[in-house]
């Protein structure tokens, strides 16, 4: 999908990505149903991926409070970041118990935009623990890839759960823009339903069963659409 | 203005797992609780519930979302007085959260309180 849609992928989270890595950037998230996360970034060289990110949750010595606290703080209108920095100042992290549940795999990749030839990140890879799915968790990491990269562009393959991020989650994030790999333009803007306001389709199900099809559920193009991305951009967050 | 909080029919319908339903005589409105099928952890459970699954826009708009934790307490994550609150009802709440607990008792031998 969009770009073209598989049926699957097999990711093993336990499997460290080969290459020789180096620490970019660390940074912290807080969400009402996972509590606290942190995202450590990395690039990597020597790899099948240029870059990569670890997310994990962070245990706290008092079980749930980060997540009860975080809760109560948000609840008050405390902003987002400030919550994450009164969690983070309470020093209570039990880092025994702190735990990997998810990595993000990313390569450079260019675009032209408004004229103008810009860097971007494409995602090649997410793998989720399954207790943390279907919680928001890639939503708010692609948010922070976004402002900290500008661009983020989805994959040329997509597993059905990948494109349904992009064509519900991401869709609430802000305008996600429809680009053609092969022209280098963007095309329409995607709306709701996998279908682009202008009425461009972007997903297509070449290899997909009827089943995996239904499982899809939205609108797809009966040609091959792997030359086509889904953009998030900074200056497109809502 | 706040945000509601939605789910996409595909999630509802492809991704969780049919726990327990009634139907509220005082409005006739049927909620449905429904679990995310993929979640192992008793710890990490999350109870979708929905009213008489009316579907807009490819998008149904869920009563509450409700999470299991670790000291076995449950907790809104998606909050009936913000999504319908001519809707959010004491004893409508005391409903959802009983079918919660007899699912988890059922499944996990799990105590919530």
């Amino acid at each position: 999908m969009p770009p073209d849609l598989i049926g699957s992928y097999t990711k093993d989270l336990t499997i460290e990505l080969e290459g020789n890595r180096g620490h970019l950037d660390t940074c912290y998230f807080f969400t009402i149903d996972g509590g606290l996360f942190r995202v450590d970034e990395y690039v990597l060289s020597g790899g099948a991926f240029q870059y990569y990110l670890d997310i994990y949750v962070v245990a706290c010595t008092t079980p749930d409070f980060f997540i009860e606290h975080g809760c109560e703080l948000t609840d008050q209108g405390m902003p987002h970041d400030d919550v994450v920095e009164n969690l983070l100042a309470l020093d209570m992290e039990d880092i025994a118990h702190t735990k990997k549940i998810g990595r993000i795999a990313y390569k450079d990749i260019l675009l032209q935009d408004s004229g103008f030839l810009t860097s971007a990140k494409q995602i090649k890879s997410v793998v989720i623990d399954k207790d943390y799915r279907a919680a928001g968790l890639a939503r708010n990491v692609y948010k922070l890839l976004a402002l900290k990269h500008s661009y983020i562009v989805c994959d040329n393959t997509q597993s059905i759960s990948g494109g349904s991020l992009w064509a519900s989650s991401i869709l609430t994030l802000g305008e996600v823009r429809i680009y053609d790999t092969r022209v280098n333009k963007f095309l329409d803007v995607l709306a709701k339903e996998g279908r682009g306001k202008s009425g461009m389709l972007p997903w297509s199900c070449q290899t997909l069963t009827i089943e995996q099809i239904e499982e899809w559920g939205r609108n797809f193009n009966p040609n091959s659409c792997h030359h086509i991305v889904n953009v998030l951009s900074r200056d497109s967050l809502y | 203005m706040r945000t509601l909080a939605r789910r996409s029919v595909q999630t509802i319908n492809n991704r969780t797992q049919f726990v327990s339903s009634f139907v509220d005589s005082d409005t006739s409105n049927e909620f449905i609780v429904r679990r995310l099928s993929e979640r192992d952890s008793p710890a990490r459970q999350l109870f979708i519930v929905t009213v008489n699954n009316t579907v807009i826009d490819g998008e149904i708009i869920p009563f509450a979302e409700i999470a299991t934790s670790a000291s076995n307490k449950l907790r809104y994550v998606v909050k009936p007085i913000q999504q319908y609150p001519q809707l959010a009802d004491t004893h409508l709440l005391d409903r959802i959260e009983t079918a919660i607990a007899i699912y988890m008792k059922k499944n996990w031998n799990n105590n919530l309180h």
